[in-house]
């Protein structure tokens, strides 16, 4: 009863100090009023009574001080003594200190990392004035939504009033690379071209200058420029004066208005934001740019929508024949649209360090006991001084408070290195990269953890102990003789749960692993080594028609195949995995039909205009018929080249080559683009798309044939791509690849220099990102179940010395003594990965996402998995029972 | 009357232990109740009294409560715990043992 009452007592005068001093003040109050009392009935007039008792009681905020101090020294005094002895304590046994705090070190910091990522990726905001209205407008499609947007549609939406506050219009590539010209060089630039509303859609100030402004985007206006602070310190070395000024790029004249903040790098790494001039009217019916808006203030954004989408329904009723959006659009929060391709990994990677941070506490509780246990007799001799259980289970939390606390000061050192690390690993595909860094809240997560840790991984051996019997703890001496069959069988479930717990992440990182090489075997359909590629920004001024592109793009071929080293060279709309261009295809012959049958009998394929040598630089087998060669000129008969995907799919029934298909059907409206083209060639299929998906409907035209809308679309929004075929590493072609492409035109530098490998390695990064991350928590995981299960065995071996010794003087062969002890470990590893395989087939749904031709149970991986455990549970018992079965029998028995 | 004698450190807590045993008492009384005892002899100064009290309260030994005095003012009486009273027992054996000790060797020398 009496804890009880001090316990009540200490609570409330810890909780409600203020309620505590205002009965004290009471209590002393009535004491005077008592005083003043009897000093009149003493004969005391009552002012000299009132002063009498004031004297008597001395000053009352003394008082009041003393009362306190008594209070507040107690549990401080107590804290103190705790923390004190457990410093002493650690500092005896430095190895275990540095251990504990080392393992915990590593789960936190491996949890902080991710963390920190999640912290800026799927918590925090934008860095956008209230950034859940920035909203980005999808179309819906029969297959989904589409982001983009053709200018027609943009400027129906603008009809909309109250629902939105600001609407924008904007490149659907938010960073194209642009050429900007100055005085004495052309150098590449990344822009993106975009409405008046941008910045006020973005909700974000100027550094200096103005931002876009209403009317700024009025055609016939003066072109206009903002640049954003990192391009103005960098190029312009933060030179003010360089608003006012006119820049060239992509042979147009912008004059510089302002300076962008940097928080529309979250956005976009767009070096400069050009003003896009939006026409009263259009008819221009392309997918090339998207719209952003910002939900007016008070309105809720699904009743924004539907108040958008009304006007898109109607508006299609109106037009159908112009408008790309006949099902009505969607509102998506922009930050959602950034963070969905990187969530199911972000997802996965929480999971995967929550349980890294488990087996950390699991194997640290274990160490902890296996410590306590070995100081039983210390323990029972503070208990029988007149510690309380509770005191002493408060001991050995002060201790592991404090191996927490340390754990958490290396994982805190541990997640800013990794911070650190992370853009380099993860490549191009964690977006904003530049803004995930450690702030406040990650601070006081690890805080938390360090905490949540503490407790976790000291409860156990702490109850352990309050319920041991002291007496006989006493006796028994050191770590001799029974331990307690409750001390083992918690040691037991501790180690089978690191053993549980690793296979999961196991068998994770072995199904990421098994994707990655089932993506990285797939065949891309061409040759991909010693292939170069590069890009060059055209500007659209010089080169105007499809005519004189193609006057240049050959003579920049030929003149790249003269350098040394290179076999062949061509110039192409798109590269492989990256953004396309597709146009609708319709064979020649069933035209007829398919006019009444409508749209079905259009196909959609990806369109490639190419110079003659592509196929030879692609290293892209030719199937049927002949390649394109240079007498398909602007005035020859119109040809195509199409892949075997799409000769099939245009011709089911029938030999393509010979054939003729009408390209650009619905789009195009010059009669001279909508010829028929003749099939002279069929090749090998490609993996368009990305090394996920199947190969893709793909046709090859030659440039001077190309129709002219597509053209001025490349020049004018999609930089151009060159292949180049090498003999050598092509990488050390680039300077004389640079010189040779200057040398036709100074102007078009050339830029992006990579090799193919490169290319389609970006397409497959994000997956290498995932399984390198998961490997190394796995990896992680496994060394500490290990030094978990090493530390059970040794512990084991320890106690049970005396028995071995007597075993074997009695004639016990050593290996007799290893077998018990590997049967044992071997029981322990069945058991912890059976558990371990039902946990990782509950998990695997975080993981169905990323994997690639594997299924989340592949029984390939669980075999793998389960001989790793076994593999590495049989090395961490070896260890210490090929040590016991050398025990010399005769220090055995004559130990302790 | 002057200052009270110097009390050995605890016996205070001994002296309010002891004073409470009998009923309940508030601050004030329980030092009205040493100094007529001790006859005069036993001044107990408000500045070691209450926090005595405080620290007996936190101990366990002594629990509190707000009641009416018999003059209808509101007063705060300490009333001994279960807990106390075995203290009590105890800090009077010590007392006892520790008095007649003192007083064998004053008288013998």
């Amino acid at each position: 009863m009496r804890w009880a009452h001090a316990l009540m007592s200490r609570l409330r005068s810890l909780l409600w100090r203020g309620r505590v001093e205002r009965e004290l003040d009471a209590e002393l109050r009535f004491h005077l009023d008592q005083q003043i009392d009897e000093n009149i009935a003493g004969g005391m007039t009552a002012a000299d009574a009132r002063s009498a008792a004031w004297r008597s009681i001395g000053g009352v905020a003394q008082l009041k001080d003393e009362i306190r101090d008594q209070d507040m020294w107690r549990v401080l005094d107590s804290v103190l003594r705790d923390l004190r002895f457990a410093v002493r304590s650690l500092r005896r046994t430095p190895i275990f200190a540095l251990t504990a705090a080392l393992v915990l070190g590593l789960g936190i910091g491996a949890n902080t990392t991710v963390f920190t990522i999640v912290n800026t990726l799927l918590l925090r905001p934008l860095p956008f004035g209230r950034a859940d209205d920035v909203v980005q407008i999808r179309r819906r499609t029969p297959y989904g939504s589409s982001a983009s947007f053709p200018m027609h549609d943009y400027l129906a939406l603008t009809t909309q009033r109250g629902a939105l506050s600001a609407l924008a219009i904007l490149d659907v590539v938010s960073a194209s690379r642009y050429t900007l010209m100055s005085a004495d060089a052309a150098e590449p630039i990344t822009a993106c071209r975009v409405s008046a509303g941008f910045f006020s859609v973005l909700g974000v100030s100027p550094v200096r200058g103005r931002l876009f402004a209403d009317g700024d985007d009025a055609p016939g206006r003066t072109l206009t420029a903002v640049i954003t602070r990192a391009f103005w310190s960098r190029r312009f070395a933060s030179d003010p004066a360089i608003i006012g000024t006119a820049l060239t790029v992509g042979g147009k004249q912008y004059i510089v208005i302002g300076v962008a903040p940097d928080a529309v790098r979250a956005f976009s790494p767009a070096d400069v934001y050009l003003s896009l001039p939006v026409p009263e009217a259009s008819t221009d019916r392309t997918n090339s740019f998207q719209v952003l808006g910002r939900v007016a203030p008070g309105v809720a954004r699904a009743k924004a929508e539907a108040r958008v989408d009304t006007i898109a329904r109607r508006h299609a009723q109106e037009s159908p024949a112009l408008t790309n959006m006949p099902q009505g659009i969607e509102l998506h929060s922009l930050q959602d649209d950034f963070v969905a391709p990187i969530r199911p990994a972000l997802q996965a990677l929480l999971v995967a360090v929550g349980l890294v941070l488990l087996i950390a506490c699991s194997n640290v509780a274990s160490l902890v006991l296996a410590r306590a246990l070995a100081r039983r007799r210390e323990i029972a001799v503070m208990a029988a001084l007149g510690a309380s259980r509770w005191r002493i289970a408060q001991r050995v939390l002060a201790e592991n408070m404090l191996v927490a606390v340390a754990g958490g000061g290396a994982g805190l050192v541990l997640a800013y290195a990794g911070v650190r690390a992370l853009p380099a690993l993860s490549g191009a595909n964690l977006p904003q990269a530049d803004r995930i860094h450690i702030d406040a809240y990650v601070i006081l997560y690890v805080m938390a953890m360090a905490v949540l840790t503490g407790v976790v991984a000291g409860l156990p051996p702490a109850l352990q102990l309050a319920k041991g019997d002291l007496l006989r703890w006493m006796k028994e001496g050191s770590a001799q003789g029974g331990s307690g069959a409750a001390g083992h069988r918690v040691r037991v479930a501790l180690t089978l749960s690191q053993i549980a717990l690793s296979t999961i992440l196991l068998a994770g990182a072995g199904l990421l692993t098994r994707s990655f090489w089932n993506l990285a075997a797939v065949d891309p359909g061409f040759r991909v080594d010693g292939l170069l590629t590069m890009s060059v920004s055209m500007t659209p001024a010089k080169y105007p028609d499809s005519a004189r592109l193609a006057a240049y793009t050959d003579a920049v071929a030929r003149r790249l195949e003269r350098v040394p080293g290179i076999l062949a060279a061509s110039s192409t709309t798109a590269l492989p995995s990256q953004f396309p261009i597709d146009f609708p295809v319709s064979a020649v012959g069933r035209s007829d039909r398919s006019a009444n049958a409508g749209r079905p009998d259009q196909l959609d394929a990806w369109y490639r205009a190419i110079n003659p040598h592509y196929f030879s630089a692609m290293g892209l087998p030719l199937m049927e018929g002949r390649v394109l060669a240079d007498s398909d000129s602007t005035s020859a008969a119109p040809v195509i080249v199409i892949n075997q995907a799409l000769a099939r799919a245009a011709f089911p029934n029938r030999d393509a080559l010979g054939q003729a298909l009408v390209i650009g059907g619905g789009y195009l409206t010059d009669a001279r683009d909508l010829r028929p083209r003749t099939i002279v060639g069929i090749v090998g299929d490609t993996r368009e798309q990305g090394l996920r998906f199947a190969p893709t409907l793909t046709m090859y035209v030659p440039v001077p044939q190309s129709p002219e809308l597509i053209t001025r679309l490349v020049l004018e929004k999609i930089p151009l791509k060159w292949v180049v075929r090498a003999d050598r590493d092509p990488m050390d072609l680039v300077p004389a690849v640079r010189q040779a492409v200057l040398a036709i035109d100074a102007t078009q530098p050339p830029a992006d220099f990579a090799t193919m490998s490169e290319v389609l390695g970006r397409s497959i990064s994000s997956n290498r990102f995932n399984m390198l991350m998961l490997i190394l928590f796995s990896g992680l995981a496994v060394a500490l179940a290990a030094i978990g299960v090493y530390g059970l065995t040794a512990y084991a071996v320890a106690q049970r010395t005396r028995e071995i010794g007597i075993r074997v003087s009695l004639g016990a062969r050593p290996t007799q003594v290893v077998r018990g002890l590997l049967v044992q470990g071997l029981q322990l590893c069945l058991a912890g990965t059976a558990l371990g395989l039902v946990g990782a087939l509950l998990l695997a749904r975080f993981l169905r996402n990323l994997l690639f031709g594997i299924s989340s149970s592949d029984g390939v991986t669980v075999l793998i998995v389960i001989a790793a455990m076994m593999a590495v549970v049989v090395a961490a018992t070896y260890l210490p029972a090929a040590r016991a079965s050398r025990i010399d029998p005769v220090l055995a028995l004559r130990q302790d | 009357m002057g200052k009270p004698n110097d009390l050995v450190q605890g016996t205070l807590d001994l002296l309010i232990l002891k004073v409470l045993s009998l009923e309940p008492k508030h601050g004030w009384a329980i030092a009205k109740r040493i100094q007529q005892i001790s006859k005069e002899q036993l001044q107990v100064q408000q500045g070691s009294l209450y926090p005595a009290l405080y620290r007996l309260e936190q101990q366990g030994w002594i629990k509190a409560d707000w009641r009416d005095t018999e003059t209808g003012r509101r007063a705060k009486f300490y009333s001994l715990t279960r807990a106390g009273r075995k203290r009590l027992d105890s800090e009077l054996a010590n007392w006892t043992r520790l008095s007649n000790a003192i007083n064998l060797v004053v008288r013998t020398t």
